[in-house]
């Protein structure tokens, strides 16, 4: 068994740099259609002030758009690196939707990312219109595989133990394709990253605004992002992610934490669980003996889907097997989320956020649209509550993924079997080597970003 | 399209195989012109010429390595799992120095500060060289076995250390890898780069060549007395997954197994030798268009030779032999090859395209850079 430290640094190390990636994806879906729409209305109406506006937006774009490709890189090989037995185990239904992503939206957004920023002067407006509405569709399509696999971690469907591979492998490709888990968070989350998108362009350009209020290019990226925004904070806010509902016990008790509900009623089924894994495992030992009675197989068949569920017990009990009623009732326990209270106040910060937020692009919306003015009060609270859906996002990531703790794949694989076997030494040196270089990314990254908002001129060639 | 695990596992290896090979070709672009950064680059105007000519598709070269990665993951999770874990220490300065990269490729002027480029072009420079460096580090110690051990539950344990991995053979696999690269490198920039660079090139493009025949020819003696490794039991091409289901002999010069059961295959490595030194001829010729075309040949030959020589072995374990994984029995479920399968059928023509036109949007920014310098 692994130590207790490993298992904590490998977590700590996945979590960090799978949430550093996190942070530069509400912008790169966002703003990659706004600038399309930006660069279809220069190349409609010819002009300039649309060129300025995809040229400057396209620059924070672009430095985002980099770093979410980079950090991007390393999660790939992460899952392998530090979970190489969740990768064994889940591999061969999870990996499926990353290799489509990887050869679909990735391929050809990484691909575009060169052309679309160095490409401006060096081919017509046209194609290079082209080029972004491809930038555009390839991290939307990237984004549904990616949710794909990871709603399949909420909701596993369509996966199925196989004694002799000792693996989950895939039952029917159209099954998991259409996980309802999948379906909702990839609406939930896509929409809530262009409002974020939005908003963030709403403080910059509020930001310049107080500067120059008659500023026509803030002014026009400021209304058009209002407008775009609250049309997606209220799909945000409307579907929401309904991936707690689903009628799965993980889920259920993520719903009781986030909702303050009683949890002790869960306990029960959750030992019934326990209790046929176990046979399972037990059945499962028999079978790998080269027992072959099918009457045996049978029995396995009947108790397998509770597997994961057995694997609860091995922090309590080494040979899980021999687990008394106690270590039974203490592994059930250990299937609750362990701090119902935080994800209970980040999922409430999270709606308040989300409603905060709306309530802003509301009246952004109605001065932008209607009143045709826009009050020097709502420039100067643009600029301060920019950053506000954009916290609300990462809450959002958090409630889904701590809310599903312990399980690296809901009720199939608990986090702490899943790590690799690697060494405490091994986990603390690369925790300080990935320390540094990602201070020295997310540095320039910024040092990057404020140049390019402060003097609206990032001294590339051309632009 | 057939459905049966034997098709669908050998369609996967060369639909892996294919990836690796534009992997080499692209990415192995980038990182030769990184590493000839140093030695060409001296002032600021060449600087910007070796850049410039990779920057458009530098991300898109990068794209693959996520693809060879993601679709190594997919179909043979397990050895997915097993390299990855095993050969942390050498994917970890790999990996940081990929994540530097790409920040730098496309902004490393974006700031008037002299540091600023100065870092940037340490950061690409210096992250070519270890990429370039323990790629081949790794490609080595694939040959030479890794020292894994997999338990009855698949559990997978390295009972090697960082400092094995740098034996003799795999640096020599390191230096056919780096004197490659900065060949294939200085010819592509004798072909973009412009008329100034000329003579650099070209004497570059000489030696690296010259340097890649004397490594390339020193580990193909080598491999005949290296310790190679063989299925001796029963293959079952189409039963289920399972590595610890067969027995796995080792012995010297059994990497050459598969040249004596098909003679055809010597062709591999003799044509990667031939392009080479057809590069080299026509490079000093001023053929640049066509020692590029005998170069990317050359590229292609030598992954080649690594894939054929391994085949069906994807992990071989130096420790516990019967743990090494092949082709056979550590990939994915059915339902999940075929769709991989059909997936990529689709997507790696478009993907090979795609990949050529990102290098004419690059001969674009050659002629943009020198028109900027007039």
């Amino acid at each position: 068994m692994i130590s207790e430290t490993v298992v904590e640094l490998s977590r700590w190390q996945f979590a960090i740099t799978a949430m550093l990636h996190f942070l530069f994806i509400p912008l790169t879906l966002g703003l990659a259609l706004f600038l399309a729409l930006l660069e279809s209305a220069y190349v409609a109406t010819g002009q300039p002030v649309y060129k300025s506006m995809a040229r400057f937006w396209g620059g924070i774009f672009t430095i985002n758009f980099v770093l979410a490709l980079a950090t991007r890189i390393v999660v790939v090989f992460q899952f392998g690196m530090n979970g190489s037995y969740f990768a064994h185990y889940v591999g061969d239904i999870f990996a499926l939707p990353l290799a489509i992503e990887a050869a679909s939206g990735f391929f050809l957004a990484a691909l575009l990312c060169g052309p679309y920023w160095l490409g401006w002067e060096k081919m017509g407006p046209k194609q290079h219109l082209l080029l972004t509405w491809l930038l555009a569709l390839a991290v939307n399509v990237s984004a549904f595989w990616v949710l794909l696999a990871n709603g399949w971690m909420q909701n596993p469907v369509a996966a199925s133990f196989n004694y002799q591979s000792y693996r989950m492998e895939l039952t029917d490709f159209n099954l998991f394709a259409a996980n309802p888990a999948a379906l909702a968070k990839y609406l939930h989350t896509v929409a809530a990253a262009y409002a974020t998108a939005m908003a963030t362009v709403m403080g910059i350009s509020a930001y310049w605004l107080r500067k120059q209020p008659r500023d026509p290019m803030a002014l026009r990226s400021f209304n058009w992002a209002a407008i775009v925004g609250v049309a997606m904070m209220g799909i945000t806010a409307g579907l929401g992610d309904t991936t707690p509902n689903l009628d799965h016990p993980v889920q259920q008790a993520k719903l009781a934490a986030i909702h303050a509900l009683p949890e002790a009623s869960l306990l029960p089924d959750i030992e019934t669980r326990i209790r046929s894994g176990l046979k399972a495992y037990a059945l499962l030992q028999e079978l790998r003996d080269d027992n072959k009675d099918p009457q045996l197989l049978a029995e396995f068949e009947r108790h397998k889907a509770n597997l994961g569920y057995a694997l609860l017990l091995t922090p309590f009990h080494k040979a899980i097997l021999a687990a008394n009623d106690k270590q039974i009732g203490l592994a059930a326990q250990s299937a609750l989320p362990a701090y119902p209270d935080l994800l209970r106040w980040v999922y409430r910060f999270m709606v308040a956020g989300g409603l905060l937020s709306m309530a802003w692009l509301v009246l952004a919306g109605f001065y932008s649209l209607v009143a045709k003015a826009l009050p020097g009060w709502l420039v100067s609270l643009s600029v301060y509550l920019a950053p506000l859906p954009w916290l609300a996002c990462i809450a959002g990531w958090f409630v889904a993924e701590a809310g599903k703790q312990p399980w690296a794949v809901a009720g199939i694989l608990p986090t702490f079997i899943g790590v690799s076997s690697l060494s405490a030494t091994e986990l603390a040196v690369s925790a300080l080597a990935y320390a540094l270089a990602y201070s020295v990314l997310l540095a320039a990254g910024f040092y990057l970003l404020r140049q390019a908002l402060l003097n609206r001129h990032i001294s590339q060639p051309g632009v | 399209m057939p459905t049966d695990l034997e098709s669908l596992r050998l369609i996967g290896w060369a639909l892996l195989g294919v990836v690796m090979v534009a992997l080499a070709l692209c990415e192995g672009l980038t990182l030769g012109v990184a590493l000839l950064l140093p030695l060409l680059g001296v002032d600021e105007r060449d600087s910007r010429r070796l850049i410039a000519s990779i920057a458009p598709a530098g991300m898109g070269n990068l794209a693959w390595l996520v693809v060879m990665v993601a679709v190594l993951f997919a179909a043979w999770p397990t050895v997915y799992a097993v390299a990855m874990a095993s050969l942390y220490g050498l994917l970890l300065p790999i990996l940081l120095s990929l994540l530097l990269r790409p920040l730098a490729l496309y902004f490393w002027d974006a700031s008037e500060d002299a540091r600023w480029q100065r870092h940037a072009k340490k950061i690409l420079a210096g992250g070519g060289l270890v990429s370039a460096g323990l790629l081949g580090v790794l490609a080595g110690n694939l040959l030479k076995g890794i020292p894994f051990h997999l338990d009855s539950d698949m559990r997978i344990l390295f009972l090697g250390d960082f400092a094995g991995l740098f034996n003799p053979f795999s640096l020599l696999a390191a230096a056919v890898c780096l004197t490659l690269l900065v060949m294939h490198g200085a010819v592509f920039l004798q072909l973009k780069a412009g008329d100034e660079l000329l003579p650099q090139t070209k004497a570059v493009a000489l030696r690296a060549g010259g340097a890649y025949l004397l490594s390339f020819a020193a580990a193909g003696l080598w491999i005949t007395h290296l310790e190679g490794y063989h299925i001796s039991s029963d293959i079952l091409p189409n039963g289920a997954s399972n590595p610890l289901a067969k027995f796995v002999k080792r012995g010297e010069g059994l990497w050459l197994d598969n040249y004596e059961h098909e003679p055809l295959l010597w062709s591999v490595p003799v044509l990667a030798f031939v392009a080479a030194i057809a590069a080299l001829l026509l490079s000093k010729w001023d053929k640049a268009y066509f020692a590029m075309i005998a170069s990317s040949l050359c590229v292609v030959m030598t992954v080649l030779t690594f894939g054929v020589s391994m085949f069906p072995f994807l992990l071989p374990s130096n420790i516990s032999l019967n743990s090494s994984l092949t082709i056979w029995d550590s990939s994915a479920s059915p339902i999940t090859l075929q769709s991989l399968v059909w997936t990529l059928a689709f997507a790696l023509p478009l993907m090979l395209l795609c990949s050529r036109w990102a290098f004419s949007a690059a001969t674009c920014a050659k002629r943009n850079a020198t028109a900027a310098d007039e």
